[in-house]
């Protein structure tokens, strides 16, 4: 069988693997975690980075940087469909954009300290990184399953939507000045240095995790600000641009990204999101809320179960 | 050379991702079209914050 002579990855194991025949495998990932983000609306990020490490042995700062550079395009399309409609706030992107660049440089930078860390020599030796990247994944999956249980009660007992209307969080009241008024998203004196925080927290996750803004920057913007989600995702977006583009330079930097494999990710991703949009509209939002909770329940598990397996 | 092959792969981490998207973009149109016609009933509680 030819092979093409490209290598995709070294494995956790140190084998390489060539581009064919693993590109198939591979592009249905692609489709099957486009699938799932077009039906949540969500990036995928926190999908693919463990999928990839637990099931196609990538290893964790290749899986991550890999990730980055496949949310380049996603993030773009987004970005563009989202200034079209004129939805959300853009100086709350541009306010935080300094923080999340450094927050990037920094994530990035820690993984690749992490990566030089080596080995523990418990269970099956796995790599300090894997295993610190996989505590934090529980740990940052477990906040948006308490926040998104939380939102999906509340939803109940409402009896409409409430639309576009802010109804400004505690992190939208914080009096450390200066402070910027964001008349978009009907919010006042917004504290600049909490935003820039925030960036820096947000793009350092991003640098580390190879996360977008699913289970991080939107949930703070939603429950933090209190925005509604049109206009989270309208204000998310440039910020998360920057982000992913910051961080698959700084990767790609340290030989962390997989040019092939983010293509091959892309590809399916982009029709699995189509299929996934599609099938959106044939559930009501709020069972796609539970469904979305499972979801995460499950990859909680899934992390979980890989840790244990390592350690023990 | 070896600097020149570094900074083209790391433009090219970024860029042919980001093309793919923009072709994406591109191609939305027609395909929103495809997928309109596809609906068959209004989206519940459209406004809901999802996740």
């Amino acid at each position: 069988m030819t092979t093409l002579g490209i290598i995709l990855f070294e494995n956790t194991s140190g084998q390489p693997v060539e581009l064919w025949p693993a590109i198939i495998p591979l592009a249905l990932l692609g489709l099957g975690v486009g699938f799932i983000a077009g039906m949540f609306g969500v990036g995928g990020g926190f999908l693919i980075t463990p999928i990839l490490n637990i099931f196609f042995g990538v290893p964790m700062p290749v899986a991550v940087g890999t990730a980055l550079s496949q949310q380049c395009g996603t993030t773009v399309t987004t970005l563009l469909k989202y200034r079209r409609l004129k939805l959300g706030e853009p100086r709350i992107g541009l306010v935080m954009i300094g923080g999340a660049l450094i927050g990037t440089h920094a994530g990035t930078t820690f993984l690749e300290w992490l990566k030089h860390l080596g080995r523990f020599d418990i269970g099956q030796r796995p790599p300090f990184a894997t295993v610190a990247l996989q505590v934090l994944y529980i740990a940052v999956l477990a906040f948006t399953v308490i926040l998104t249980f939380r939102e999906a009660l509340a939803a109940r007992k409402r009896a409409k939507p409430r639309g576009d209307t802010t109804i400004p969080g505690p992190l939208s009241k914080i009096g450390l000045g200066p402070f910027i008024d964001l008349p978009a998203v009907q919010l006042t004196r917004v504290s600049v240095p909490v935003l820039c925080y925030i960036g820096f927290l947000v793009g350092f996750l991003s640098g580390l995790m190879g996360i977008g803004g699913g289970v991080a920057f939107v949930p703070i913007l939603i429950y933090g600000f209190g925005l509604s989600i049109r206009n989270t995702a309208g204000s998310s977006m440039l910020l998360l641009f920057a982000i992913v583009c910051a961080g698959t330079v700084v990767h790609a930097w340290h030989g962390n990204v997989s040019l092939w494999l983010a293509v091959a990710l892309l590809i399916g991703s982009t029709i699995g999101a189509q299929l996934g949009a599609l099938t959106t509209y044939k559930l009501s939002n709020r069972k796609l809320r539970w469904a979305f909770l499972g979801l995460l329940v499950l990859t909680i598990l899934m992390i979980a179960r890989d840790l244990w397996l390592n350690l023990r | 050379m070896a600097h020149i092959k570094l900074v083209a792969y790391i433009a090219a981490c970024v860029v042919v991702p980001i093309a793919w998207g923009l072709l994406v973009y591109k191609l939305s149109g027609p395909i929103e079209r495809f997928l309109a016609r596809k609906r068959t009933s209004p989206v519940e509680d459209s406004t809901e914050y999802m996740i």
